[in-house]
């Protein structure tokens, strides 16, 4: 059995975990649910060994495992897990990726190959695919990650494997397999602990859930037992409010605010973006539906200006104020985590350009700026508009990304991915966000990989299969039939 | 003449070699290390002291690794247990190896520049291949030091791209968190990656005072270790980059020797500064940091 005693830790003022007494047992599969910083991932990396705690025990079996465990001990004790923000090395294939795990093996091509053939089998059983021989990391999409990531710590042969919110990114039907594969892991008694938001799947997969709250163990409950609305209550002591619905038709003659047309990218001789033409008009939030890696990402890159066109136009021109870009990658591409909150406000142009006329920022007023939108958002910051990025939780770094977004004032968002590893509640915050944006006349391209947050936020629905956009029919409208779509089905 | 010079190019890569080796596998750990001019100086001194008070060579050698290796320990501690700034500690160590071996050196052979010397490392001749025209004496007529320095580059080259540990150590230089992640022990593997430095520092100094210079002057090393720093970025941090950058700045020191026998009118003092524009102008042309570890020269604390 793996148990904490009385765990406790305290980041500067904040005690993220107080007192925690965790249970998981071989052969269940035991989630842990949670708001965003309630203490999920501090207790999680605690227990793999990855952070130290301040007062308490982690026992596997009955034997205290050492605080800040050494290689040796972490690796006897066969504990594997993985994190919410991806930990692989960019710059070297995957193979040299999963070598550094529980493959233990060089990186002569020999001993890569052997490494291949072993992570194919882990693979095929958890029902993923893997990368070609010898791809970059850095070239691979999020979701590919997230399968790499898997398979690593799978390779340990773990006795305790813990998943850090790991399902958001997976195609529907590969989700099915994983969450098969992970029964099947527990039939052979390991102990499995999924950290998650989505209750739906607590409910589903797990056989008992333990509920945090607070940085405190709220309850443990057997999952046959407890219902969703129970649980929802729990987690954060009431039920979010239902998002605000942007108006389903817009103005059907108003000029677009955003348009695409015949837009074209060609990468290593593959059309990664193929004659894309799209509009989205004031007041309406376009959905675009699809895999990750079907050239999302790429598309984000070209409305943000980032990329060259091959061939094709974007009205208003790519780079310019009236367009603002929520990237997928928030930590990487959005915020700089080593600067202080006001200051990455201060990162978008507009913005800038609000504070800092002629060249110097008025400091004071773009903190006070800054503590107005963080009171707006409800972003919780220990220290105000002086506290670090990197010192937030990923729910409050969203809505961080997402107040900056709307603060310059843009008349369209591109917003991809942001509800990524979001509980319920700041979910529905970045969303409600969102919507009231677009019914105050704003213009949203929401690209996301989740059904269900596409259908109750959008109202026209897009499909994107290998670099081409397709829009559908409003018979379209069901998850099945979008899934089919999505998987490169004929119309 | 070609001859000398071709054999004088491939004296003076050596010391770069071994110290921009050396500096590799550091960086390639993440860890950048300034205090390599230090380490070099304090092997040179160490060496030639202990050769000077035995009379055995190898004597010196020995003690320019345990120097090289005493200095990278200290540099280690302070930028890896204390995570100090990586280039204030090295170049702290830099400064404080200038200080106490120019002391020693005063202290134990007078301040009047006395010269001592000694026997200097002999050539080993490799046979009939060293009567080759033209390239035998480069190559094969050269100190045991300087076949260590070559045979290293593909070890280190395999070390580094398909061994176990390389593979850690690459991984500990490119995002450390990570690796502290799979139990990795990012700080065993800089520590380790360091401890090796100071072995080939110590033998770049070794070098300079046995087999170069058969004495010893304050501030010998003359900033090869600085030198041996831009080798590893112009052979963009891989070892057969770095073999081939220490030749060419080999050749540059040696061109300068030739040059100024060369006795034209200009002043000798330019020449002398030849090696330093040719670092400073491959720099600036080589640039961008494309190929450095993401991490380097970041402390990693555990959280």
């Amino acid at each position: 059995m793996l148990e904490t005693r009385s765990i406790s830790r305290r980041f500067g003022r904040t005690l993220a975990l107080d007192r925690v007494d965790f249970h998981a047992r071989p052969g269940e599969i035991h989630a842990l649910i949670g708001e965003n910083g309630a203490g999920k991932s501090t207790l999680v990396g605690i227990i793999a060994g990855r952070l130290a705690a301040d007062s308490g025990q982690v026992l596997l079996d009955g034997v205290a495992l050492r605080a800040g465990v050494s290689a040796v001990a972490l690796r006897r004790a066969r504990i594997a897990a993985v994190y919410q923000s991806p930990m692989l090395f960019e710059r070297m294939t995957w193979e040299e990726n999963l070598a550094l795990g529980g493959f233990a093996a060089g990186a002569s091509p020999r001993a890569l190959d052997a490494v291949a053939a072993r992570a194919r089998q882990i693979a095929a059983a958890a029902g993923f695919e893997l990368p070609p021989p010898r791809a970059l990391v850095a070239d691979r999409s999020v979701a590919e990650r997230v399968r790499l990531e898997i398979v690593r710590a799978l390779s340990f042969a773990p006795r305790v494997l813990i998943l850090d919110e790991p399902t958001s990114l997976l195609a529907p039907a590969e989700l099915k397999i994983f969450l098969a594969a992970l029964g099947r892991l527990r039939d052979a008694g390991r102990i499995v602990v999924l950290v998650t938001h989505k209750l739906a799947e607590a409910l589903a997969v797990a056989d008992r859930i333990t509920v945090m709250r607070c940085g405190r163990v709220v309850t443990e409950t057997r999952a046959a037992e407890s219902g969703a609305a129970e649980l929802a209550r729990l987690m954060i002591g009431a039920l979010p409010d239902a998002p605000a619905r942007a108006p389903r038709d817009p103005d059907p003659a108003a000029p677009p605010a955003l348009a695409l047309t015949g837009v074209t990218l060609v990468r290593e001789g593959r059309r990664v973006l193929d004659e894309i033409s799209l509009t989205v008009r004031p007041g309406e939030i376009v959905g675009l539906a699809g895999v990750d890696g079907n050239g999302q990402a790429e598309l984000v890159e070209a409305i943000a200006g980032a990329v060259k066109l091959d061939a094709g136009s974007i009205v208003p021109a790519p780079g310019g104020p009236a367009v603002a870009v929520i990237p997928q990658h928030r930590d990487r591409d959005g915020l700089v985590l080593e600067m202080p909150l006001w200051e990455n406000l201060m990162l978008a142009a507009p913005l800038r350009a609000r504070f800092a006329p002629h060249g110097f920022f008025g400091r004071a007023a773009a903190r006070r700026f800054c503590a107005e939108l963080l009171g707006r958002f409800a972003i919780r910051a220990a220290a105000g508009p002086a506290c670090a990025a990197g010192a937030l939780s990923g729910g409050n770094r969203q809505r961080l990304s997402v107040a900056r977004a709307l603060a310059g004032a843009p008349r369209v968002i591109v917003a991809h991915d942001i509800c990524r590893g979001l509980d319920l509640g700041a979910a529905a915050q970045v969303r409600r966000a969102l919507a009231e944006f677009a019914a105050a006349g704003g213009a949203v391209l929401l690209i996301s990989t989740d059904l269900d947050e596409l259908l109750e936020c959008c109202g026209r629905l897009l499909v994107m299969v290998r670099g081409r956009v397709r829009e559908t029919a409003p018979a379209d409208r069901d998850p099945e039939r979008l899934g089919l779509l999505m998987a490169g089905a004929a119309a | 003449m070609l001859e000398a010079f071709l054999a004088s190019a491939i004296a003076m890569a050596t010391p770069l070699l071994l110290a921009a080796l050396g500096e590799l596998i550091v960086e390639r750990a993440g860890v950048i290390n300034i205090g390599i001019e230090g380490a070099m100086l304090a092997g040179a001194f160490a060496g030639v002291a202990v050769a000077h008070a035995t009379g055995g060579a190898l004597a010196g050698v020995a003690a320019a690794i345990g120097a090289g290796v005493a200095i990278n320990a200290v540099f280690a501690f302070v930028a890896i247990n204390l995570a100090v700034n990586q280039v204030v500690a090295g170049t702290a160590i830099d400064l404080l190896a200038a200080g106490v071996t120019g002391v020693l050196y005063q202290r134990v052979y007078g301040a009047t520049g006395r010269a001592f010397t000694v026997a200097p490392m002999r050539s080993i001749a490799l046979g009939p291949l060293a009567r080759l025209p033209l390239i035998g004496r480069a190559l094969f007529d050269q100190p045991a030091l300087v076949y260590l320095a070559f045979a290293l580059v593909p070890a280190v080259a395999w070390m580094i791209g398909r061994s176990r540990f390389g593979l850690s150590l690459r991984a500990a230089g490119e995002r450390p968190e990570a690796a502290d992640a799979l139990g990795l022990g990012v700080y065993r593997l800089r520590w380790i990656a360091l401890l090796a430095s100071g072995v080939l520092s110590g033998l770049g100094g070794a070098y300079l005072t046995l087999a170069y210079a058969d004495t010893f002057v304050e501030g010998i090393s003359a900033g090869r270790g600085y030198v041996a720093l831009a080798v590893v970025i112009v052979g963009r941090w891989n070892a057969w980059g770095v073999a081939a950058a220490a030749l060419m700045f080999g050749g540059a020191i040696a061109l300068q020797f030739v040059l100024q026998a060369a006795a034209t009118a200009l002043p000798y003092q330019l020449f002398l500064a030849l090696p330093y524009l040719l670092t400073v102008a491959v720099l600036a042309l080589a640039g961008g940091r494309a190929d450095a570890p993401s991490a380097l020269g970041e402390p990693y604390v555990r959280p």
